[in-house]
């Protein structure tokens, strides 16, 4: 297991990704109908959840693409799309310039070796009866992979010491209860490495990970990158996870994306309301930090019946009247950094410093707690 | 003075494999109106640590030594440490008798039984219950016992200037025969702890309430959530259900939650609205202590930090005191006035928060506080803790943190740490070279 250096450095800068796009998402929706009489839908008409509603952004050779947002907003659904595990109700997603819904059998075999997935469970992802070796060695015999057993063995071998599984001899007759969480998220990530991927999709992979071996996890993934400079998209509910892992990153609310930019500009000039919130709620592992109250009301409205206009309207500070009636147009407001807000321009230059609306009281007046003896 | 007081508290699970060493020596203070974190990583121990000091373990539990003192009722006792001390010196003495016996007796031969029951006995004075105490002060208890007898006689014959020796003479007597401790009320001869206790059920939920981990899933779907809080208050305390009800609207109001919605099912509240009505099920008999098991894990950030400024109001509003458990430094940080850093079963640093911080004493706090990505300053490569933490039926001898210390030097393997105390006090840490890490300033981390 690869214990990181003692003397802490700087991450290096990414590399500069002027080469080509991988994955290409454009427009991209995914409704999902609910079942009549499970929701009381008095109209009858039939109700949908729009889990993805109109997202759109390109991965490059060799970048980190960081997903992130609260429970709900779509995260999971937008990876599975891009695996077609799931089919899009409206929009396409190419995969080196070919839209992945009309591939034909001969090359939906090789996308299914070219993209490769890794899920929050390590627990759930392996099957318990294989041996780490079988585990490994099935996708490289579906795909044909290694003209013998030794050879196949040499592969996977090869993967495991990548994963930081090293000597990976010592690994191959393992069984998932017989290896440590973060063990088994390397094993995972060997078995989606040993084919060779052009492209990642790691949903919440460090998630379930205690914080002492997520780290570890971590700079596998980074320093994978570096080695291969294949892309990832990386899924999180973190972002700080997400500022750790990722070159840019996409924030998410309720199926769209408010806010992209690349990683440092996120954090260092968050414009979209929601982005700042969730910037501001990120506890600091420092206890002289100085919080603020979290910029942000009300609770996170159901998927089912989205707010009219800007669907953040309803718990963001800023909201205007504008804001109730008209969808937000997306505003770059410096290249590469692009927000979906009617103020986009003003929060970012300073000018609307302070909220029109101000954060609702941290909480309504507070009586003294009952007595017991009522 | 504490509250609560933890001492040398050893709880193990009974397993298969053997025994589970899930609270192994454990001393914790917790002051009155103070907020205490406890941190560690998943299977450290935190949960049973709390439950032990609820009283509520599970079956397959033992309380193999230790106590748990809680000076809810009357006050606390300035004459405790007196009688521990006493007591403890006495420990040492006959320890060294026994350890001295032992090597005597030849490990061959019949006679395995004598070093069978000398182990024990050591076994007894290394991890003392209540129990042990009082037969170590056997003489002090018997004439404390006499003076109260006969100071209450005077007392009783009206003669007013014995009100003070007298009240001196019960709370001497009181400390020495360890009143208020938990666990010599309900633990059984064998170490596991009765499930019910008329004294215990007037502490329980009434002077230390639990709010648990986990416990907003384990709602009851079929009725109203403020029912079940009702249900809550009415179990212990004879109150009808319009003064129930009553009480049930004021703490929705502390905690954040509308009152009309107390009549929704738990399904039709949010993730962060079950926490809050959990949390106001913890307060709703006016506890002096709250422990808080994991109260934000299952939360989205920005859910998770309102409730958290939520709690911290509350608690400062009603002066109560707070253990607050997570797996999580930053959230800790974020609220409490000191940190208890655990592994292993142990408790491996404690300090004031920002000492915890400023002037690490243990490696594990240091790769613990290296391994948390962050939003705020530069971007630094994070820290990993190689290897994973160790199995808690058979932990590494010695030092248990050493398969994973980068510090580790030969007597990490043999020896296990004692604990060091820093000169001004409030910071401790249980590792061979703390003095050392003390002396150079504290170990840094990005
Ligand atoms: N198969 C499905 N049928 C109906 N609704 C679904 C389905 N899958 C997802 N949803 C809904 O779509 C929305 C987005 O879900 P998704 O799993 O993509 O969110 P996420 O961002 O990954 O959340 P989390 O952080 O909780 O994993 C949610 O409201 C979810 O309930
Ligand atoms: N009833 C039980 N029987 C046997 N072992 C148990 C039992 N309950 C807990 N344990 C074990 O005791 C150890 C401590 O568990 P505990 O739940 O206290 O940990 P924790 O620090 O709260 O972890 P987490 O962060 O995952 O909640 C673990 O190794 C756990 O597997
Ligand atoms: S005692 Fe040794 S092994 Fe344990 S933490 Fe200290 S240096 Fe590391
Ligand atoms: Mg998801
Ligand atoms: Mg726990």
């Amino acid at each position: 297991m690869s214990a990181g250096s003692a003397v802490p450095e700087v991450v290096e800068a990414p590399p500069v990704a002027e080469d080509g796009v991988v994955v290409s998402v454009q427009h991209l929706k995914k409704y999902y109908q609910l079942k009549q009489g499970f929701l009381k839908s008095l109209r009858g008409e039939p109700v949908s959840v729009r889990a993805v509603d109109g997202i759109g952004f390109d991965l490059r050779q060799g970048e980190i693409l960081g997903l992130v947002g609260e429970s709900g907003c779509g995260k999971t659904t937008t990876g599975r799309l891009i695996a077609r595990l799931e089919t899009p109700t409206e929009g396409r997603i190419l995969f080196q310039g070919v839209d992945i819904a009309v591939l034909d059998p001969r090359d939906l075999f090789r996308f299914r070796r070219d993209l490769q997935m890794i899920f929050q469970d390590p627990y759930e992802s392996l099957n318990p009866r294989y041996s780490v070796l079988r585990a490994i060695s099935e996708p490289l015999l579906i795909h044909g992979i290694g003209e013998s057993r030794e050879e196949r063995e040499e592969l996977v071998i090869r993967a495991l010491e990548e994963a930081g599984l090293r000597p990976g001899q010592d690994f191959l007759d393992r069984f998932p209860h017989e290896m440590s969480g973060g063990q088994r998220q390397r094993v995972a990530i060997a078995r989606a490495i040993v084919l060779n991927p052009k492209v990642i999709i790691a949903d919440e992979p460090v998630s379930m990970l205690d914080v002492s071996i997520r780290a570890g996890v971590m700079n596998l993934m980074l320093d994978l990158r570096a080695r291969h400079r294949m892309p990832y998209v990386f899924i999180t509910h973190d972002i700080a996870v997400a500022r750790y892992m990722s070159d840019r990153i996409n924030v998410m609310y309720l199926g769209r994306i408010v806010e992209s930019a690349p990683t440092e500009e996120v954090i260092a000039h968050p414009t979209h309301p929601y982005t700042r919130a969730l910037l501001t709620a990120v506890p600091i592992p420092d206890p002289e930090h100085v919080y603020t109250a979290v910029p942000i009301q009300g609770e996170l409205p159901s998927p089912i019946d989205l707010p009219s206009g800007c669907r953040f309207r309803t718990r963001c500070v800023y909201a205007q009247e504008i804001c109730k009636l008209v969808r937000p147009p997306v505003v770059e407001v410096v290249p590469g950094h692009s927000v979906e807000c009617h103020f986009a321009e003003d929060i970012f230059e300073g000018r609307l410093e302070a909220p029109p609306m101000a954060p609702e009281p941290v909480a309504p007046p507070t009586p003294e707690l009952p007595s017991t003896d009522l | 003075m504490s509250l609560v007081s933890v001492r040398k508290l050893r709880v193990y699970f009974k397993v298969q494999a053997g025994w589970v060493k899930a609270v192994d020596g454990v001393d914790l203070d917790i002051d009155e109106g103070e907020t205490v974190g406890l941190v560690g990583e998943s299977g450290c121990g935190k949960t049973t640590l709390a439950y032990a000091i609820t009283q509520l373990l599970p079956s397959n539990a033992y309380v193999l030594g230790g106590q748990v003192l809680f000076h809810g009722e009357g006050g606390s006792n300035p004459y405790r440490p007196e009688y521990w001390g006493l007591a403890e010196s006495r420990f040492q003495r006959d320890l060294e008798d026994l350890r001295a016996k032992l090597a005597q007796t030849p490990k061959e031969d019949g006679s395995s039984q004598d070093r069978q029951e000398l182990e024990e006995e050591i076994g007894r004075l290394e991890n003392p219950l209540s129990e042990t105490y009082r037969t170590h002060l056997d003489a002090e208890i018997k004439t404390l016992q006499k003076q109260v007898d006969t100071l209450t006689e005077r007392w009783q014959a009206n003669d007013p200037s014995v009100r003070r020796p007298l009240i001196e003479a019960r709370r001497r007597l009181s400390a020495a025969t360890q009143e208020g401790d938990l666990v010599d009320i309900t633990r059984l001869p064998d170490g596991r702890l009765r499930e019910y206790h008329p004294k215990l059920n007037a502490i329980r939920w009434k002077q230390i309430a639990m709010v648990f981990q986990g416990a907003m899933n384990a709602l009851n779907p079929v009725y109203t959530v403020g029912d079940q809080i009702i249900e809550a208050i009415q179990t212990h305390e004879d109150v009808d259900d319009g003064q129930a009800r009553t009480r049930v609207e004021e703490l929705y109001r502390l905690v954040g939650i509308p009152p009309d919605r107390i009549d929704n099912y738990p399904h039709e509240y949010s993730g962060g609205m079950k926490q809050r009505a959990m949390i106001a099920m913890a307060l709703a008999l006016n506890p002096k202590l709250v422990i808080m098991d994991e109260p934000t894990t299952a939360l989205d950030v920005i859910t998770a930090s309102r409730i958290m400024d939520e709690v911290l109001r509350i608690q400062k509003q009603l002066k109560m005191t707070l253990l607050i458990i997570s797996h999580d430094v930053s959230t800790v940080a974020k609220v409490a006035d000191r940190i208890c850093v655990m592994y292993a079963g142990q408790l491996v640093e404690e300090s004031a928060s920002k000492n915890i911080f400023s002037r690490t004493l243990h490696p594990y706090t240091q790769g613990l506080l290296g391994a948390f990505p962050s939003v705020k300053g530069e971007k630094r490569r994070l820290e990993a803790i190689p290897g994973s933490p160790p199995s808690l039926v058979t932990p590494p001898k010695g030092c248990r943190f050493n398969p994973r210390c980068k510090y580790v030097q030969d007597v990490c393997l043999v020896q296990e740490p004692a604990y060091f105390y820093t000169p001004e006090g409030g910071h401790r840490a249980l590792c061979h070279f703390s003095k050392d890490f003390y002396e150079q300033g504290g170990l840094g981390h990005t």
